[in-house]
């Protein structure tokens, strides 16, 4: 199929505002007679709240708002109190908020209300909180044996024991991960205001899912949903950091108490320990192997830092866990387990990243065992059509192996040479896969056909990642005119349908799709509308090249503008919409190839080079998709080499800052290369399926493997750490 | 709290007089007197460079700066590149090379790359990531960035620097 529009190289719709500097964030925003809202948050990790008062506070000058844990009886979507009511369960934890005419006036009075604490022990650590007499994170649990257990999950299939059994050699290793931030560099920011006449909340937000918002929003606020409209700004950055509510409910009821607007804005160090980072991960692997290479049992153990609310995505975690090959046999047990740490929350792919580290590392580890090429052992056991997949679904098509191999070739993996020589920097190479998941979800668009030919595209869709692009380049080849020609509207909870969050890199697939069936939509209406005019039945009518005309005659066509016009005459706006939530799920796989220069005596690794292979579906923007694949595998080499919270004894975040909580900055970025693979069709538009988490999930093994290549040390626990390196070598553990 | 005082500054060209008080960080001035949010705010310790605006052509932290010491001086924001409805060649590039994605530190990171290849306008590319170190930048893994400038820079080489129209 030859397209027009689709797999061009188009830049930003909203990129010419952005470089200008004019693009309106919410920190930009103000609105007449605004106020500032600040927040008091705990001190301590865990800790009895014996009384707040806020007297002093509340006569402090310019305050006109102040509120504590009772102004919301109810907690969010998740199970996370926007204010705590009886303790504490994290540093960083909200406790009360204000709303003052100025920003220091807010801080000043925030940091003057009192809260008496009775400090409780805590608990950091998943091992430590799985222990039978550990600290209960939450009281109320019911199972006295593992009381901080926030939720299991587990994927069985097959006869693990007798396949052990049968197993010519078994496999068993530890592996961790940290807590990280997602880095999004714009910090949570909310603006409210209630009209008080009609009882109406606007919410201004920097959010990646508008719509689920305004439900939070609703519950918490004890409005019906119609009294609520959130408005989705432009957002800086978020890789799941934005999914959940923030400071929005803070905003809104400060705004509804002192009846004028108020703004939030979150502050770095407050949105690295108070918002919602990324939980780490122990991940105890059994892996049962054949002399050539078969996977033939999987068991496994997966423990995730929920911190001190549910949010850790620890089903995620279990059906993704056998990684992008097939295991016949498996025995996955997965739990979210609360700690004192803060509610762990969305980052890119989720725990994907999490379980591929361990599972990719450990297939290195079984190859080099075995003496078998690591791309041999992946392209042997690679997920093929009709194999089990995601904890029981049957996997669509066979690309998995395709995917890898290609990544192997690009990066001359064949020719690849060690250079292990006595010098003091050894160079290595290192491969891992991964896959992802992609669900459509609530999926829904109008498309407009304006009179002058131009198409007016809405959706309720957050863009984040040049999804709106995308979207007219569907639009342009749906009815075969120009990109410029297509407007897209991101309308808000008032204006638009309906759509889910901005995750799980459905945006393209889902609404992509819905945008592709609105068009069609419209095109079926345009037909109809001029059917009798045309004097011919509508099936016979075709709309494509921009023009309108009788299937089968020459000579008798009309241009889009003069279609619109007319049909509209007849039939009103001619509007079509697109509404789905019903699209067969998409597997995306990423394979990616790290070459590495490890320095010996300090330990420092730096990525030289990392190919990156993904099976894409159909890059509808192949500029963006790269960008994609490159921003995710720079988190990624984060996530392996030098991004984690760091906590002191008493439970208190050290790095609460850009400086400590180091992520890759210019200097440390790798040459990329980039093979896009458009296999895989799925039910997404022209093909496409999503693209922007997969990238991130193979980096930080594919990282690790080539440490070991390079100096044979093996490192389990991320991120990898020069001294951990440099210990090693020295022979010591 | 201590009274305003008037503080003059050259900004984007035209000179500004603006009250301030003496603890106002240049950041606040720029954003809320003036009206340029084009520097945006994203760790307020000077960490992450997405305020960084060019001091008599030096990039500095606009958050880590009083307003009271760029009394004087010459300031450019992202919104002094080009004039009004028109990108600057360097914008452009950003643009056409997928340099941007959620445009959060593009202002800073432009104006990083501004003040480098104004002192050297055909800089290698250990210079380009070397000037772009306190910009950081989440999304795009920064090779797009640092092509986007190599390519400006490419364009200028033998001719005069001129302003598209977008």
């Amino acid at each position: 199929m030859r397209f027009t529009a689709v797999g061009k190289r188009v830049p930003r719709l909203d990129g010419p505002e952005k470089v200008a500097g004019r693009t309106q964030f919410g920190a930009d925003i103000a609105l007449p007679g605004m106020l500032w809202g600040a927040t008091l948050r705990s001190t301590h990790a865990h800790a009895r709240i014996v009384r707040v008062r806020t007297d002093k506070a509340t006569k402090m000058p310019g305050v006109l708002a102040v509120i504590t844990g009772q102004a919301f009886p109810t907690s969010d979507g998740e199970g996370v109190p926007v204010l705590a009511r009886d303790k504490v369960r994290f540093q960083g934890e909200a406790v009360a908020a204000v709303a003052a005419e100025t920003e220091e006036q807010a801080r000043a009075a925030a940091s003057a209300i009192e809260v008496d604490y009775a400090p409780l022990p805590y608990v950091a650590d998943v091992r430590e909180a799985m222990k039978r007499g550990a600290t209960r994170v939450h009281d109320e649990s019911e199972d006295p044996k593992h009381p901080n257990i926030a939720g299991v999950a587990e994927v069985k299939r097959g006869d693990v024991e007798a396949a052990f059994a049968a197993a010519d050699l078994v496999f068993e290793d530890t592996f961790e991960t940290p807590w990280v931030h997602q880095g999004f560099l714009e910090p949570h920011v909310s603006l409210a205001a209630m009209d008080p006449a009609s009882g109406r909340l606007t919410v201004w937000t920097s959010t990646q899912a508008q719509f689920n918002q305004r439900a939070d929003l609703a519950n918490l606020l004890h409005l019906p949903m119609s009294h609520i409209r959130v408005i989705g700004l432009p957002v800086g950055g978020a890789f799941g950091g934005k999914n959940a509510v923030c400071v929005e409910p803070i905003a809104a009821e400060l705004a509804r108490r002192a009846g004028r607007p108020v703004k939030v804005v979150v502050s770095r160090r407050d949105d690295f320990f108070a918002t919602r980072p990324c939980g780490a991960s122990v991940m105890e692997l059994k892996t049962g192997v054949k002399k050539d290479g078969t996977l033939v049992a999987l068991q496994a153990r997966l423990l995730f830092d929920t911190g001190g609310y549910p949010g850790a995505q620890h089903g995620v975690g279990a059906s993704l866990a056998q990684g992008p090959y097939r295991v016949l046999n498996m025995d996955v047990k997965s739990y979210s387990v609360y700690t004192n740490r803060p509610p762990a929350g969305a980052r890119r792919a989720l725990t994907s990243p999490h379980v591929h580290f361990a599972l990719e590392s450990q297939l290195d580890i079984i190859a080099h065992a075995l003496g078998i090429d690591p791309l041999q052992i992946r392209l042997r056991n690679a997920l093929r059509k009709g194999d089990t997949a995601l904890g029981g679904m049957e996997m669509p098509y066979t690309v998995a192996g395709k995917v890898i191999r290609t990544a192997a070739e690009k990066a001359g993996w064949q020719r690849r040479r060690r250079s292990s020589g006595r010098g003091a920097k050894a160079r290595g190479f290192g491969l891992a896969a991964g896959h992802w998941s992609v669900w459509a979800g609530a999926s829904s668009a109008w498309v407009q056909v304006n009179e002058d030919g131009t198409i007016s595209v809405v959706t309720g869709a957050i863009n984040l990642t040049g999804t709106n692009t995308s979207f007219a380049q569907i639009a342009a080849e749906s009815f075969g005119i120009l990109v410029e020609r297509v407007t897209v509207h991101q309308g808000d909870t008032d204006t638009s349908p309906r759509n889910d969050g901005s995750w799980g890199s459905r945006v393209l697939f889902g609404v992509g799709e819905a945008v592709r069936r609105a068009c069609e939509d419209a095109k079926r209406q345009l037909a109809e509308g001029l059917s009798e005019e045309m004097g011919v039945p509508a099936d016979r009518i075709l709309v494509s090249e921009g023009q309108v005309s009788v299937r089968g005659k020459a000579g008798r066509s009309l241009t889009l503008a003069e279609a619109a016009s007319r049909a509209a005459d007849y039939r009103g706006a001619i509007i079509g919409r697109g509404a789905l939530s019903d699209l067969p799920f998409a597997v995306a796989v990423a394979a990616q190839v790290a070459e590495v220069e490890v320095d010996r005596e300090t330990g420092q690794v730096e990525v030289k080079r990392l190919t990156c292979s993904q099976d894409v579906g159909r890059a509808i923007n192949p500029m963006s998709v790269e960008g994609q694949v490159e921003g995710a595998a720079s988190q990624g080499i984060g996530y392996g080499l030098c991004e984690e919270y760091i906590y002191g004894t008493d439970g208190t975040l050290l790095n609460d800052n850009f400086m400590d909580f180091r992520m890759p900055t210019s200097v440390d970025h790798p040459q990329y290369q980039v093979a896009l693979i458009e296999e895989g069709l799925d039910g997404g538009p022209f093909g496409a399926k999503g693209v922007g988490e997969p990238p991130l999930v193979p980096t930080a093994a594919a990282i690790a493997n080539a440490v070991y290549d390079a100096v044979g040390v093996r490192v389990k626990q991320l991120p990898i750490k020069p001294e951990s390196i440099v210990r090693a070598l020295s022979g010591g553990r | 709290m201590t009274a305003e005082t008037t503080m003059t500054f050259r900004v984007n060209g035209r000179e500004c007089q603006v009250a301030a008080g003496p603890a106002e960080r240049l950041v606040d001035v720029l954003r809320s007197r003036l009206g340029l949010t084009g520097a945006k705010e994203g760790c307020s310790t000077g960490q992450c460079g997405a305020c960084t605006v060019l001091l008599d052509g030096e990039p500095v932290a606009s958050c880590m700066m009083l307003a009271a010491d760029a009394e004087g001086r010459e300031i450019t924001t992202i919104e002094g590149l080009a004039p009004p409805g028109e990108l600057h060649p360097l914008q452009q590039a950003f643009l056409e090379h997928g340099a941007v994605q959620c445009g959060f530190c593009t202002p800073g990171m432009i104006l990083s790359a501004k003040a480098l290849l104004d002192r050297k306008p055909h800089p290698s590319d250990e210079d380009i990531a070397r000037a772009l170190v306190g910009n950081l930048c989440r999304c795009t893994g920064y090779r797009k960035i640092c092509e986007a400038i190599k390519s400006y820079a490419r364009s200028t080489r033998g001719r005069s620097k001129r302003v598209r129209k977008r």
